[in-house]
């Protein structure tokens, strides 16, 4: 009995204590960070991010961040059911255009904060702030953009003995304008079956193709598509336009898959063979168009299957070049019940330099440009980046941007999604009827919301 | 007399019993209305509202809006044949395949008969979320299916990314799961009465006559509520087609079903009035299939113990 009133004594003492512990853990005002509607859910970043997290809490006793990371293709429910239910996190990010568009109306404007805690916005080049002031209303402030250009294999190139691609907009390639066309030809020049017969030789066995030519990394929507050729409003006063050029487009990316077959199919993209989606980093495709946020999945030259690769300039279309920009923030949720304490953890969060590594986003903030392409050089030596490339990208960026916001925002995007997987799934396709089936589908969409 | 004692008010302890019954009964009635009724209600009150998850635009009453908008909506039209494609084809063979199984597995001269209805019953034990994902992995180019059937030196299709592959990928993997049908009709055949096959085989009947004229009576209630479950399943059919095309449908939107379709409508794209009035439309259809293949089970499902008119 004696010996049970001793346990129990000994019990409700470490209950005591475990209750001081949390109510000291509890002082502290908790702030939720979710991760997940944009980049930062590869395994790497991961551990990026849930190592800044240690670091706040531990460096600081006011506010304790909250790590939440749900996989990319469930964070749009993920979020859309906290919302509902009352529960929102207070930080998300980092969110690109298309993500924060998806919640329209649910982040706060940063103006009153801003003016509350003076952030050092000095490095920020006054255009960048006055487009994110426009674009998205105040409610983000500028963190790091992800230009597009050509990642190359140069290994593969070597193999074929061709020249480098064009570095400057306006080169010639080979003596030619380098555009799409000259894409489609380099493409076929460089996909190659079992046998070693290029896309281009008459003996060429499309079934056992070991090389593609050329794939849009993890770039595969049809906005994206489009945009390449001519940068377009799908909602135009209340009605559903696809544009004619957009229409080539989706027509020029279905040959290169089913005619030309320089681009793998999805099917193709799922194999081992393409890295299973990773199609650049297998080092089985010659060329990548995609964003510079594709660093984060492209292994260093030393344990990678790339063991050399450059950067060159987007081709052009009927003259123009178009680089389709992805902008990245870090959002505060209207939902917040700390909005003060969230926002002093974001601007904290916004200025890790290892972050930025991690999520290969080219930093907003001048100061913190030069440690971010010191730390990508040294992820990649000996491979030598052309960082002009990536900066003259930025001077053509996609104006009105193929992330825009419509109406129906989320269900137009899937309605959009539904035709780019014909387009990379279904060898005979009446693009044509598709678009056209496609674009009263999004008016039906468009319709729901008046 | 029998009536008088119906009507009769309950007096002394046949009163307290009843207050304590109620009392007892009071939570699971509170939940009941709480957490199944008042939703339900409201969920119809709901169907004529343009109510919206993450409100963009105040809630307002739109009268038959949704329902014309479903009648319209070309993917609500995708998900409800895919809806009856199912059914019609992957209930079948979810009803036919476990009853030769369990044939089978019921035939005396087999040995090892646990160690099979185990086998068979093992992937009953596995989340669906976890099936999901197995055959997603086993399903995709390179994944076991395929590796198998190169081996044959078959060439395999494209199941998940090829709309004409769907459906059969979908009822291989509902042939996954059959192990609980198995073992009940398993039980069903146990309880079958042997003085009936007794008697059969000195009236000279044959298998075929006697699998016909007597097993599949005898079994006819456990196949029927097989049948009735399987059919709401496939109404509810959601988590496997949910993780095998990420929530979209898969190509051509030939893996939409109408539970997809709704939790898209209600989650994704936060319409929770279209959404409401798409989830009545299945109750009631559900409700009618139901009803109508209960009106047929009168004639055909035999119950023992029941009196025959």
């Amino acid at each position: 009995m004696k010996n049970l009133r001793l346990l129990a004594a000994f019990g409700i003492g470490a209950l005591a204590v475990g209750a001081m512990f949390a109510s000291a853990q509890t002082g502290r005002t908790k702030v939720t960070w979710f991760v997940g509607v944009g980049t930062g859910g590869q395994p790497d970043q991961i551990e990026a991010e849930k190592a800044a997290v240690a670091r706040y809490n531990k460096a600081q006793d006011k506010i304790e961040i909250n790590l939440e990371i749900v996989e990319y293709n469930s964070a749009r429910d993920n979020l859309s059911a906290r919302i509902a239910a009352g529960n929102a996190p207070d930080i998300v990010g980092p969110v690109g255009t298309q993500g924060a568009n998806w919640f329209k109306g649910q982040f706060v404007d940063l103006d009153p904060y801003v003016a509350k805690f003076k952030p050092d916005l000095k490095g920020i080049d006054e255009g960048l702030l006055k487009f994110y002031k426009e674009s998205q209303g105040g409610e983000g402030l500028p963190y790091a953009v992800y230009p597009s250009f050509f990642f190359y294999n140069k290994a593969l190139f070597k193999e074929s003995k061709l020249p480098d691609l064009p570095t400057k907009v306006g080169e010639k390639y080979r003596g030619r304008t380098w555009d799409w066309n000259a894409v489609r030809q380099l493409g076929m020049e460089l996909t190659f079956d079992s046998k070693g017969n290029s896309a281009v030789s008459k003996d060429f066995d499309s079934k056992s193709i070991e090389t593609y030519g050329f794939v849009n990394q993890w770039n595969l929507g049809i906005t994206s598509m489009g945009t390449a050729f001519k940068p377009a409003n799908v909602f135009q006063n209340g009605k559903a336009v696809i544009d004619p050029e957009w229409v080539n487009a989706i027509r020029y990316y279905h040959n290169a898959i089913w005619k030309d077959k320089f681009m793998p199919s999805q099917a193709a993209m799922d194999t081992d063979l393409l890295g299973r989606g990773n199609a650049f980093n297998s080092g089985n495709v010659a060329m990548a168009w995609t964003h510079l946020w594709y660093t984060c999945c492209l292994d260093p030259a030393g344990t990678g299957k790339v063991k050399d690769w450059g950067v060159g300039v987007m081709p052009s279309y009927k003259g123009k070049t178009i680089a389709k920009l992805h902008a990245d923030t870090f959002r505060i949720m209207k939902g917040s019940k700390v909005k003060e304490e969230a926002f002093q953890a974001m601007w904290w969060i916004m200025n890790q330099k290892d972050l930025l590594v991690t999520y290969g986003a080219f930093p907003a903030n001048e100061n913190l440009q030069d440690d971010y392409i010191a730390a990508v050089n040294k992820k990649y030596a000996p491979v030598k980046i052309n960082w002009n490339v990536v900066k003259d990208m930025l001077k053509y960026t996609d104006t009105p941007s193929h992330e825009q916001y419509y109406p129906n925002f989320t269900k137009v995007d899937d309605i959009f999604a539904k035709l780019a997987t014909k387009v990379l799934t279904q060898p005979t396709l009446n693009i044509s009827k598709e678009v056209s089936d496609t674009q009263k589908e999004i008016q039906r969409a468009f319709d729901e919301k008046k | 007399m029998l009536l008088s004692q119906k009507t009769k008010k309950p007096i002394g302890i046949e009163r307290t019993d009843q207050r304590w019954g109620w009392l007892f009964l009071t939570p699971w009635l509170l939940g009941l209305l709480l957490f199944t009724a008042f939703p339900m209600l409201f969920s119809l009150f709901l169907a004529f509202t343009n109510y919206n998850l993450v409100p963009d635009e105040p809630t307002r009453f739109v009268g038959f809006k949704n329902w014309v908008v479903m009648v319209q909506d070309p993917q609500m039209q995708s998900a409800f044949l895919n809806t009856l494609k199912y059914i019609a084809i992957v209930v079948p063979l979810l009803i036919v395949s476990p009853l030769v199984l369990a044939l089978f597995l019921n035939a005396k001269p087999l040995w090892l008969k646990g160690l099979f209805i185990t086998l068979f019953f093992l992937p009953n034990l596995i989340p669906g979320v976890v099936t999901g994902l197995i055959w997603a992995g086993s399903l995709s180019p390179d994944g076991t299916v395929n590796r198998f059937l190169k081996g044959f030196g078959i060439t395999p299709p494209a199941w998940l990314t090829e709309a004409a592959w769907v459906m059969p990928a979908i009822a291989i993997i509902g042939l996954w799961s059959i192990g609980n049908t198995i073992l009940q009709l398993i039980a069903a055949l146990k309880n079958a009465p042997k003085e009936l096959f007794e008697a059969a085989t000195i009236d000279g009947a044959s298998s075929l006559t006697m699998f016909f004229r007597i097993t599949i009576p005898l079994m006819s209630s456990v196949l029927f509520f097989n049948v009735i479950t399987a059919i709401i399943g496939g109404f509810q059919y959601f988590v496997v087609s949910f993780l095998l095309f990420n929530g979209q449908g898969g190509p051509n939107d030939a893996g939409m079903f109408l539970m997809l379709k709704i939790f898209k409508e209600a989650i994704t794209y936060r319409n929770m009035g279209y959404a409401s009035a798409m989830s009545w439309a299945m109750l009631l259809i559900t409700l009618l299939i139901t009803q109508v293949l209960f009106a047929m089970g009168k004639r055909f499902v035999y119950y023992a113990g029941e009196e025959q008119k």
